[in-house]
């Protein structure tokens, strides 16, 4: 090779660190799509994290009138006891960063990772 | 070999910061859900921090409330309270905050009038009845609004900035900052985060939020929400770099009569709630503008409102009341 400033030793090293970051990459990709999951806040902290892998339906402890429910992939408050519903009328959530908030129960349902950082 | 070593080593710096990302939520502040987002060396830090603006917070909320009294503090209740009786010592957050109102007045042709308290009173209890029934809800009758608004000219707010007292003069007048108190708090809160020498954040008031940014962190992406109350859905994406994005919308406060939206930002000309836009977001260096400019220009037709944005050099985003969304930006002009 006539390359002044890599030896031919350099391009192997180059493409199998290339390939290995590629593969890496496509791991987390992947895997950050499929384990999808869903964190239930109370006050600020995290009292129960839903794989959305898995149907399920919760009702945390404190509430027993408050359902939440992950479905095909998706979750959402499925009932609440909140006067105005307005977090069981957000409806499914699955986006990354996607909320749905009951202020009256001080409850906030949200997606982990995000694609944008808030939404107004 | 040493070569290609050195390099994969300065693209490990270039590519690790040593802060890390830490949010918190608040749900008791100006009836809305706040977060804050921020770049910080360990927990403890940030958790200081958090605590500080919370209580910031906090405090403004009560300076700005007209439904609650607090005890040992004058709030603008206070002043409406003592409408026709006497002028009210306030600290200077709600002094300010009253003199920006009487300064947007003008610059919005009236149609930002913090003076506007009895009109936007009967909406809030017609409101509130609805919500709590909705089955029997009612809009208020043209005689009722009418009689309302003979009590709400700008000039009856009286500012003495040597006492740092407001008085109303008319007994029936009172002063509603809810198209301005989050913006004014939102720019309190960035001066408090850069106080505390915090250089990458974001703080989202429901609906008004301010972006720090610094090398760590170069700009913060903004989903305009989609008109739906609660939906995360965003119909437009922006960037933001240490600036703030206020959204004005028919979906953040409103009930519903005969099938139709009756929300909160009420048209002076027809004081009714106005019909031109479902949203409008505004880009701007203060929230305060932002609060200002994403109201006015929601109230106000999109032909109008491009107009004034381009002579106040601001960014916008509109989404109309077919759904249409617009934005001007500095990035250019973008419809769909």
């Amino acid at each position: 090779m006539g390359n002044l400033f890599f030896k031919s030793k350099d391009i192997i090293v180059i493409a199998l660190i290339l390939t290995v970051a590629a593969i890496l990459y496509a791991c987390i990709e992947y895997t950050g799509k499929e384990g999808k999951t869903a964190e239930i806040l109370l006050n600020n902290e995290v009292i129960k994290t839903l794989e959305l892998s898995e149907d399920a339906v919760y009702s945390p402890e404190d509430f027993p009138h408050v359902v939440f429910e992950v479905r095909e992939g998706k979750v959402r408050f499925r009932e609440s006891d909140c006067p105005d519903k307005i977090c069981v009328n957000t409806g499914f959530i699955y986006k990354q960063g996607q909320t749905a908030v009951c202020l009256p129960n001080k409850l906030v349902l949200r997606i982990t990772g995000n694609d944008v950082d808030t939404v107004l | 070999m040493k070569r290609i070593l050195f390099l994969l080593c300065l693209l490990m710096l270039t590519g690790c910061g040593t802060k890390k990302e830490y949010s918190a939520q608040y749900l008791d502040v100006f009836d809305t859900y706040t977060t804050f987002q921020a770049y910080s060396d360990d927990k403890e830090g940030f958790d200081r921090i958090s605590e500080g603006l919370h209580s910031q917070l906090i405090r403004l909320n009560r300076l700005f409330d007209i439904y609650n009294d607090y005890e040992g503090i004058s709030n603008l209740k206070t002043v409406n309270d003592n409408a026709g009786v006497a002028p009210v010592v306030v600290d200077k957050e709600l002094y300010d905050l009253v003199k920006a109102g009487i300064s947007a007045y003008d610059e919005t042709e009236g149609y930002i009038n913090i003076a506007m308290g009895p009109v936007l009173k009967v909406w809030h209890n017609y409101r509130e009845s609805a919500l709590a029934d909705p089955n029997n809800a009612l809009i208020p009758s043209s005689e009722e609004l009418s009689e309302a608004a003979r009590h709400t000219d700008i000039n009856n707010i009286i500012l003495d900035d040597k006492n740092m007292s407001i008085y109303i003069k008319d007994k029936y007048a009172s002063i509603d900052v809810g198209a301005i108190a989050k913006g004014y708090a939102a720019d309190r809160a960035r001066e408090y985060l850069e106080e505390n020498g915090v250089t990458a954040a974001l703080i989202n008031l429901g609906g008004n939020v301010v972006g720090l940014n610094d090398d760590s962190k170069p700009s913060w992406k903004i989903g305009v929400q989609k008109p739906i109350e609660g939906s995360s859905e965003y119909v437009y994406k922006l960037d933001i770099n240490n600036a703030s994005a206020v959204s004005s919308g028919n979906y953040q406060r409103y009930y519903v009569y005969k099938d139709k939206i009756y929300h909160h930002i009420i048209d002076k000309d027809t004081l009714m709630p106005s019909v031109n836009n479902k949203s409008v977001t505004v880009v701007s260096p203060s929230s305060l503008e932002g609060d200002i400019y994403s109201t006015y220009l929601f109230i106000l037709p999109y032909d109008k409102g491009k107009e004034i944005v381009k002579e106040k050099g601001l960014e916008a985003v509109w989404v109309d009341k077919d759904d249409k969304v617009i934005a001007k930006t500095k990035g250019g002009e973008y419809v769909r």
